[in-house]
């Protein structure tokens, strides 16, 4: 896998950043404005 | 109940994109839809045209909370069109965004909100909604994306929908986007998945053989109060006649357009094979609702690596495989769509 689906991501993200689960929403919502922006994404 | 099928061009889509709206610094949600509505709608008006009551912006829209707005696109011939007008439309709904140091996020769920203390959007038909569902209906801090894919005939419905449940696992396991809920790890994929089937007419959709099934059935549901007429009918895969579409609602909330791009060209691919194998007469298969419900489960429990059952006989095989196979079959038929054909989740 590449990316894999959005779980598999947030679990990914809260574990690296010690359960902190506000780092899954300011990571997936820069990842969003990125991808609207025409930025790569991954 | 007559149900008018306003037939669309086959195969054309429509695209449709839930985002929460959440704080810059905190990642909480920011009850600031109607800020954004309203912004957006004064760009969209002709200069000097006065504003009025119910008036609504083409592409985006109100949800039940007011931390949300929608996303939604015109019939578009094909899925770079598709997600083309997505994307400018985002870009509009950031540049307002920006000022109130707002971000759009669109996963399944938030991951750490409380649910019941979400503000619902203040128009009647949410507040009937909430009237009548009560804790289930407050719980509703889910986002998905929406894919529609036109209909030339109301007799490829039926089986559009039969054809596109058999794929339910696979759709839900590529956008399973929810395994944390109130702050806690549910130890699921997809929560969403499970918390949207609580409302009355949400979940798997029922199966018919033909469209007067479908009519029977809506008319009934009309007839003793559940509904007042079939938009309300909110099942995860659906018939829409005045749309005249096949609308594929499994998904989950995805981060970006590149995943929704993939998204968008497998179920527009999908049915596009499933109305030509209608039209040479062949019967699409069904499973029966027991291994329905049990591959929604699956895959909500497990994502990628559910073991799916896919067929009537209960043969089972690891959704990734199963749908490897499937991509590879339907290479043709995205190419025929100028659909894309390498996915964001696997090398290509």
């Amino acid at each position: 896998m590449r990316e894999g689906p959005g779980y598999q991501r947030q679990r990914r993200v809260a574990e690296n950043h010690d359960g902190d689960l506000r780092q899954i929403v300011l990571d997936s919502s820069a990842r969003t404005r990125m991808s609207i922006n025409g930025g790569r994404t991954v | 109940m007559d149900l008018p099928f306003a037939p669309s061009e086959r195969s054309t889509l429509g695209l449709e994109w839930e985002l929460a709206l959440v704080d810059r610094s905190s990642g909480d949600l920011r009850s600031v839809a109607e800020h954004v509505l309203t912004a957006c709608l004064d760009d969209a008006r002709e200069p000097g045209a006065e504003p009025h009551e119910d008036e609504e912006h083409p592409y985006v829209k109100r949800e039940l909370l007011t931390n949300t707005v929608e996303i939604i696109t015109e019939v578009c011939d094909d899925v770079a069109e598709g997600v083309g007008s997505l994307r400018e439309t985002a870009q509009q709904v950031l540049r307002h965004c920006d000022p109130l140091d707002v971000e759009l996020y669109s996963q399944g769920s938030h991951p750490f909100a409380p649910p019941t203390e979400q503000p619902v959007t203040d128009k009647e038909r949410y507040a009937e909604l909430i009237r009548r569902t009560q804790w289930w209906g407050r719980q509703m801090v889910i986002y998905g994306v929406h894919v529609h894919v036109g209909l030339d005939d109301r007799r490829q419905a039926m089986p559009a929908v039969d054809g596109l449940l058999n794929f339910y696992p696979h759709f839900q396991a590529l956008s399973a986007s929810s395994p944390y809920w109130s702050g806690e790890d549910t130890g699921y994929a997809s929560q969403r998945a499970l918390m949207f089937q609580q409302l009355p007419t949400a979940g798997l959709p029922f199966q018919f053989e033909d469209w007067s099934g479908f009519e029977h059935c809506v008319g009934d549901l009309a007839h003793t109060g559940v509904i007042d007429d079939v938009t309300e009918v909110r099942w995860d895969v659906r018939a829409v006649p005045r749309f005249g579409t096949v609308e594929m609602r499994i998904c989950d909330g995805l981060a970006t357009l590149e995943e929704i791009a993939g998204i968008a060209a497998l179920t527009q691919c999908l049915v596009h094979s499933l109305v030509e194998r209608i039209e040479d007469g062949e019967k699409i298969p069904t499973m029966p609702p027991w291994f329905t419900q049990e591959n929604k489960w699956r895959a909500a429990r497990y994502g990628m690596d559910a073991i799916i059952i896919l067929n009537a006989d209960g043969d089972e095989e690891l959704v990734t495989d199963h749908l490897s196979r499937e991509l590879e079959r339907l290479e043709p038929v995205a190419k025929r769509l100028a659909a894309p054909t390498s996915s964001p989740w696997s090398r290509t």
